[in-house]
């Protein structure tokens, strides 16, 4: 049974360059050096489209780089296999998105356990029980997730994200959806939870409230920080 | 005079056209049953007896062949049946002599000799020239045998009682060679038996002074048998053939045989006894199981074998071979064409 | 729950919760067509088993069977009597009766050697038992009946039975009653088992025996001892394998089975569409689960398992439903199948149900088969569908745009190899090419179906946008917007119905070139065969002295006495040896040749020069043409004749070989008679000469005479039934394929949930969208259908030049009948867009604000 992510790691992008292929190419990453220390709160301010969402689902794994090295941990994660890829995204990484992406057909529970018995781990429901828990969700465990309100769905999302142990954390958006209140809640738990549990945290926003949590802001613009 | 007796002395008056030969040799389709009956005693170079029986009877259409082979120093007795329809290449038999057979096994006439042909696979093949010894015999009246009082309760019978056989029988490559004597019966006629008849005994005595004589008696339920009759045939040069009477005759079963197939009890031993032959003998089997079950053919179960003869005539010992035939203690007779 | 199985609920399970009709459909759609391809497979078996089973019935143990050009005479047994040392023989009579009793039923009849014939066949008898009823045994004249037969018609020993043989109306006395084993097997125990004698008197075959079974003894070698029969057999008489009977029987309706798999393989193809369509569909569907479950570190195995494993689930659920369905429709089949057989092949065979079980297995297997072929292609696509939702769903729409052109040049190339391979000959008789050119129109109409679907939503979309509107657009946008998912269903029912299209134009060819050719055909009044119960097809035949009987009754101009006797060439093909009187043809014509020469003359000179006349079917099978020469087995040996001509015949699918009457009497010595036509002299009624006839025939001869005109109508009535099967399995696959068309537009319908809400924010009405939603489904129904139409004149074109030509042997006159085919396109037409309708009132209750929160 594998174990937790070992610790924090840290991150380092260098000469990151993402285009789009297509009729008209569209880069969305240009040449980004960004280096996150291991345990940081990073918030990633910039306009839409300006390539945050971008450089989260790099780092996630879930889209590969044009160009250019993304270290997490020490490990070049763009040259990864397919099959270490599908491994690094099930167990060091964990992702809340702005429509929260929960599966429908799944009830909450089912949709928390998901990512750690897809590891084959037998105490995914022992997990997930207590990550509900710790969310404040358990009474809502056999809910599906549209009898929930869009906070409890981001709620779900996030206990969703930390139930394989990943200790990095990657949120794109995540109050994008949710009114204030139920916005500064799931700010809230992120911090509280980065803290209790020593995870790397990127956050990409358009808030300047929620970008004020984090330990340090970097502003991306046209594919590039912003020194 | 009661009206059975009649009508017997009726029929008996009637003229009967005498047979002709080799013609009557031959078939009679007109008659509904008919039989050619060869049975023989036979010796090797060694000593040893055998004896033979082949038998061809015709129901019609249907054609049925027994072949029963004895071998009285081993004390052993197989036998084997055929049945077919009338068909070329099949079974058959000819109209214009004797030329009669059931799939490979035949008896044929070539200028006056006749060609026995039978056998089975793990008995052997027997080939036998029968050369005749003696004039054919017409029994009854011109050849014709009463088997009861009933219009068709008869039956045309002539019989060579004696023949000169030599032959051989052949088996896996092996070949021993054989003679002897046989003796031939043909009967042919309407086939009826009288209804109460349980089973008949028949016996064919060739004795040591080159005499033989046949009797047959039908068994009636209570013990009676009024139809039963015998010939006498004198060796040659003793004159012509002479009936017997049953009257004359006195035969006694000295002991039984049961058969483990049948269940059926036959007598084992016979005294047989013809005062006006001044004759008394004792017959005995050669082997004492000498049945044929015969489910795939005629379907009856009968007893027939070769025995020996031993006893007096005209005060002299006398001895010789002898066929008995047993029929009707294995219950009632039933054709069995088709298996029950 | 393990982590497939949440995989396996959130994409597959819990979606089928929801929509349980959309996994439904294709449930049915597999089930139906299993259940045709079981039944239509155990009809199949069931008709091979029972020839195997009526065979063995009748040859038993034998080793070998003897057979004759024109049976064995009798005397020619003694040239198999040196097998008595090393095995027996075993002669038999067969034929059939008619029963007279009132049940008019046909009975095989076997005349046997009683008490030799238990070396090869067995019977036992179970009644009568006692020995004096048993001596009817050696009676000739008595018959051995069955339990089974015995208990129907209230026969017990010793009862007269009436039956008509031979053409004369007898009595015989039941001799017995037998066990149904062994030989009462045969004809399912509609057997009447008698003595040799007994037979050839009843069958008019005196001197004759059909068979000799020869069962050779344990430890004989059957190759040297088959060698040394046919050294000693005389001329005429041939030697062969006991399964050889069967074999023949199974090889005359071999063309008429083999078809019937194709069509029933037909109706799975169209399942294997729809499976194909819903799991694609679904892959659609699930585009954003899929992303997600991806980025949750899902592999790409474990999706294509979960889609995988839907298309087995859908296999084996519609497997299952297929099965029990296929059980009642094997009933069905079994009868229309076993009716054809005996009205049309052999009217003594009875085709009795074999065990379902071979059947249930094949189905099974190819219904799963079936099912994972279909979901390979769709869960491939699901296994493409990246984790990061970069991609917005309908790209793969975009993959389907690129690939048109590649795919038309696909479907253009299959045309091609089609074409290609319809120029080959048949295999084997079957044929195989054809129908692989039909699987190459098949996969060029699913390449090419994009692209009808992008010019259909193309061209029409224009025209239906300037007279109907918005809705004509939105339609024609719906429409084009999926080509891959509405080119897999245009697809099906392109399919489906195109061959129904093709099937109806064969059908009604043959059908139109049948009657043409029978009323060319049928010069004369009246047609004469012995009664046979009512039955279509011909029981036993006439004694010679029928003729002289008809040629000497007023009124009768001509008689036509024709002899026909099924035989085999040297490798045991079947065909027809005929005779017919060539004077009258050379009079009358009605053999109209190939290539329309005058008959008459034709004749003539083949009666003078000793020639033969073929027929078509015979001539395609065997090679013939006018000028070149066919071999025939008589009793004097094989003989040689040279084709004078070759002459259209749609009445017997095996091929005939016609000898003027004379020139067959003398050379196989057979003055019987099969059937008589007669001439009525000019002014003459047919019906009074018909029952002048009846009543001179008496009790002489058992008659059963047509006019013309019942002829006429009865040998379309045979064809009619002939095709009933085929008709039946036409209309399941469109049905099946209209259930397609209505599963794409479901599909459409729940996917664009939020293109309906954004149409309703933006002001269409309710009615608007289900006008859309229905015109949608009528654009579907034409592009399919006039992909159907293109397709049908593939299909067409592939049965009547090809399939048609190679399986039975016919030239067939091309008769388009416009009015049923328009029909039966109006038909799926409106059916499809009634298949609008439930999409629709699905689309126009959309509630746009729900519609545009969902993702």
């Amino acid at each position: 049974m594998p174990a937790d992510a070992p610790a924090a790691p840290s991150i380092s992008c260098r000469a990151v360059r993402k285009v789009y292929a297509g009729a008209e190419p569209v880069i969305a990453l240009d040449g980004l050096d960004l280096e996150v220390p291991a345990g940081e709160f990073l918030a990633l301010v910039g306009e839409s489209g300006s390539g945050k969402s971008t450089l989260l689902h790099l780092v996630g794994g879930i889209d590969r780089p044009s160009s250019g090295d993304i270290r997490v941990g020490g490990r070049d994660i763009a040259t990864l296999p397919e099959k270490d890829l599908v491994l690094y995204r099930r167990r060091e990484v964990g992702m809340v998105f702005q429509f929260f992406n929960l599966l429908p057909h799944l009830t909450v529970r089912e949709n928390v356990e998901l990512p750690r018995r897809l590891d084959g781990g037998a105490d995914a429901a022992d997990r997930a029980a207590k990550l509900l828990e710790r969310v404040g969700l358990a009474r809502r465990a056999e809910a599906h997730p549209y009898e929930l309100s869009g906070g409890e769905m981001q709620r779900v999302a996030i206990a969703r994200a930390l139930a394989t142990g990943a200790r990095l954390l990657l949120a794109d958006e995540p109050t994008g959806n949710l009114d204030s209140r139920n916005g500064q809640e799931v700010l809230t738990l992120l911090d509280e939870i980065r803290r209790e549990r020593g995870v790397t945290l990127l956050l990409a926003t358009h808030s300047a409230a929620a970008a004020a949590r984090a330990d340090r802001v970097v502003a991306v613009k046209d594919g590039r920080i912003l020194a | 005079m009661g009206f059975r007796t009649a009508a017997l002395m009726l029929l008996l008056a009637a003229p009967v056209q005498p047979p002709t030969f080799p013609k009557d040799h031959g078939s009679h389709p007109e008659a509904a049953v008919e039989w050619w009956y060869y049975t023989g005693h036979l010796g090797d170079a060694a000593g040893k007896a055998y004896g033979f029986q082949l038998t061809f009877f015709r129901a019609r259409d249907l054609y049925l062949a027994h072949f029963a082979w004895t071998d009285a120093g081993a004390g052993t007795f197989a036998y084997d049946e055929k049945a077919h329809l009338g068909l070329p290449g099949i079974a058959g038999a000819s109209e214009t002599g004797l030329d009669v057979f059931n799939e490979d096994w035949s008896v044929r006439e070539q200028k006056g000799v006749v060609h026995l042909v039978a056998g089975r696979r793990d008995i052997g093949r027997l080939e036998l020239t029968l050369t005749p010894a003696k004039a054919p015999v017409l029994h009854g009246g011109a050849g014709l045998s009463r088997k009861g009082a009933g219009e068709k309760q008869y039956s045309r019978y002539v019989s060579i009682t004696r023949f000169a056989a030599a032959g051989a029988l052949s088996r896996n490559g092996s070949r021993t060679a054989l003679s002897g004597t046989a003796w031939f019966d043909h009967e042919w006629g309407p086939g009826a038996l009288p209804a109460d008849a349980v089973g008949w005994d028949w016996f064919a005595l060739q004795l040591s002074d080159g005499s033989d004589l046949m009797l047959y008696r039908i068994r009636l339920e209570g013990g009676a048998s009024p139809f039963s009759a015998g010939t006498f045939v004198p060796a040659n040069g003793g004159g012509p053939p002479r009936a017997i009477a049953w009257s004359d005759v006195t035969l006694t079963p000295l002991t039984s045989w049961t058969s483990r197939r049948s269940k059926a009890v036959y007598p084992a031993r016979w005294s047989l006894a013809v005062r006006s032959l001044d004759l008394t003998t004792t017959v005995t089997p050669l082997v004492a199981d000498q049945e044929l079950v015969t489910d795939k053919s005629t379907g009856v179960t009968y007893w027939e074998g070769a025995c020996r003869v031993e006893g007096k005539k005209d005060g002299r010992p006398i001895g010789g071979r002898a066929y008995v035939e047993m029929t009707g203690y294995a219950g009632r007779d039933v054709p069995g064409l088709l298996k029950p | 729950m393990n982590g497939f199985s949440l995989i396996f609920c959130a994409l597959i399970t819990g979606p089928a919760r929801r929509h349980p009709i959309r996994v439904l459909l294709p449930i049915i759609g597999v089930a139906i067509g299993v259940a045709a391809v079981a039944a239509i497979h155990h009809a199949n078996r069931s008709v091979t088993a029972s020839f195997r089973d009526a065979a063995s019935a009748v040859s038993g143990r034998s080793d070998f069977v003897v057979t004759g050009a024109a049976g064995i005479p009798i005397g020619e047994l003694a040239a198999l009597s040196f097998l008595w040392p090393i095995g027996s023989f075993a002669p038999a009579v067969a034929g059939s009766a008619v029963l007279d009793d009132g049940s008019r039923e046909v009975a095989q009849v076997l005349g046997v050697d009683w008490g030799g014939d238990g070396a090869v066949r067995e019977v036992r008898l179970v009644a009568p038992t006692s020995r004096a009823a048993r001596e009817l045994l050696a009676q000739k004249g008595s018959v051995f009946v069955s339990v089974p037969f015995a208990e129907r018609h209230h026969l017990v020993a010793g009862a007269q039975l009436l039956l008509v043989a031979g053409g004369v109306r007898q009595r015989v006395r039941v001799g017995g009653i037998l066990e149904l084993s062994g030989l009462a097997r045969a004809s399912g125990g509609d057997i009447l088992v008698t003595d040799i004698f007994t037979a050839q008197d009843l069958l008019g075959k005196k001197g004759l025996v059909d068979r000799v079974d020869i069962v050779l003894d344990p430890g004989v070698s059957r190759a040297d001892a088959g060698r040394e029969i046919s050294r000693r057999l005389p001329p005429g008489l041939s030697l062969e394998p006991p399964a050889r009977a069967a074999q023949t029987a199974d090889r005359m309706v071999r063309a008429f089975r083999l078809n019937l798999n194709a069509l029933g393989s037909l109706t799975l193809l169209v399942g294997i569409f729809l499976i194909a369509n819903a799991v694609s569909i679904a892959v659609l569907r699930r585009r954003p689960e899929i992303a997600t479950l991806r980025a949750l570190g899902a592999s790409r195995a474990s999706i294509f398992s979960a889609f995988l494993a839907e298309g087995l689930a859908i296999g084996v659920a519609g497997t299952l439903l297929g099965e029990v369905l296929g059980l009642f429709v094997s009933r069905a089949a079994l009868r229309a199948v076993g009716g054809t057989v005996s009205s049309i092949y052999l009217p003594t065979a009875r085709i009795a149900g074999a065990g379902y079980g071979g059947a249930v297995a094949l189905a099974a297997a190819v219904g799963l088969c079936a099912a994972v072929l279909a979901t390979i292609l769709p869960a491939i696509e699901a296994t493409r569908v990246a984790p990061s939702p970069a991609m917005r769903p309908g790209s793969i729409e975009g993959i389907a745009r690129r690939r048109l052109w590649p795919r038309a040049l696909g479907a253009g190339a299959a045309l091609c190899a089609a074409f290609a391979l319809s120029r080959a000959g048949p295999v084997d008789g079957f044929p195989l090419f054809g129908f692989a050119a039909v699987a190459l129109v098949v996969l060029a109409l699913a390449l090419a179906a994009p692209l009808a679907v992008r010019l259909g939503a193309a061209l029409p979309g224009r025209l239906l946008g300037r007279s109907l509107g918005a809705e004509g657009r939105l339609a024609a946008g719906f429409f084009g917007g999926a080509l891959a998912r509405n080119g897999i269903a245009v697809t099906a029912l392109a399919m489906a119905l195109g061959m129904t299209l093709a099937m109806i134009v064969t059908v009604d060819s043959i059908r139109e070139t049948v009657k043409v050719w029978v009323e060319s055909t049928l010069r004369s009044d009246l047609w004469i065969k012995a009664d046979a119960g009512g039955r279509s097809g011909i029981v036993g035949d006439l004694p010679p002295d029928t003729v002289a009987f008809l040629e000497g009754i007023e009124g009768v101009a001509a008689v036509d006495p024709f002899r026909a006797r099924e035989t085999t060439d040297a490798a045991g093909h079947p065909f027809t040896l005929a005779s017919g009187d060539f004077r009258v043809v050379a009079r009358v014509g009605g053999l109209p040749l190939l290539g329309g020469a005058d008959p008459r003359p034709v004749a003539l000179a083949a009666r003078r020069r000793g020639e033969v006349l073929v027929s078509e079917p015979f001539a395609r099978r065997f090679g013939a043409a006018e000028g070149s020469r066919v071999t025939v087995a008589t009793p004097s040996g094989p003989r040689s004749f040279r084709v004078a001509g070759v002459y259209r015949d749609y009445s017997n699918d095996r091929g005939t070989v016609v000898l003027d009457r004379a020139l067959y009497i003398s050379i196989f010595g057979d003055p019987r008679i099969t059937s008589a036509a007669v001439l009525a002299q000019p002014g003459v009624d047919a019906n009074a000469l018909r029952r002048r006839i009846l009543v001179l025939a008496g009790d002489r001869f058992a008659l059963s005479i047509s006019t013309n005109r019942e002829l006429r109508k009865e040998a379309l009535r045979i064809f009619d039934r002939t095709f009933a099967v085929t008709r039946a399995l036409e209309a399941i696959a469109v049905g099946v394929a209209v259930l397609g068309i209505a599963n794409a537009l479901l599909a459409s319908a729940v996917e664009r949930r939020r293109s309906f809400g954004l149409l309703r924010a933006i002001g269409a009405s309710g009615a608007q969208i289900r006008r859309a939603t229905l015109l949608e489904a009528l654009l579907a129904g034409l592009v399919g259908t006039a992909a159907a139409i293109a397709a049908g004149a593939a299909f067409g074109w592939l049965l009547l030049g090809v399939i048609n030509p190679q399986s039975f042997g016919w030239t067939v006159a091309l008769r388009v009948p416009v009015a049923t085919l328009a029909s039966a396109a109006l038909l799926v037409l409106a059916a499809s867009f009634l298949a609008g309708v439930v999409p629709g009132r699905i689309a126009a209750a959309v509630n746009p604000a729900a519609a545009l929160q969902e993702e």
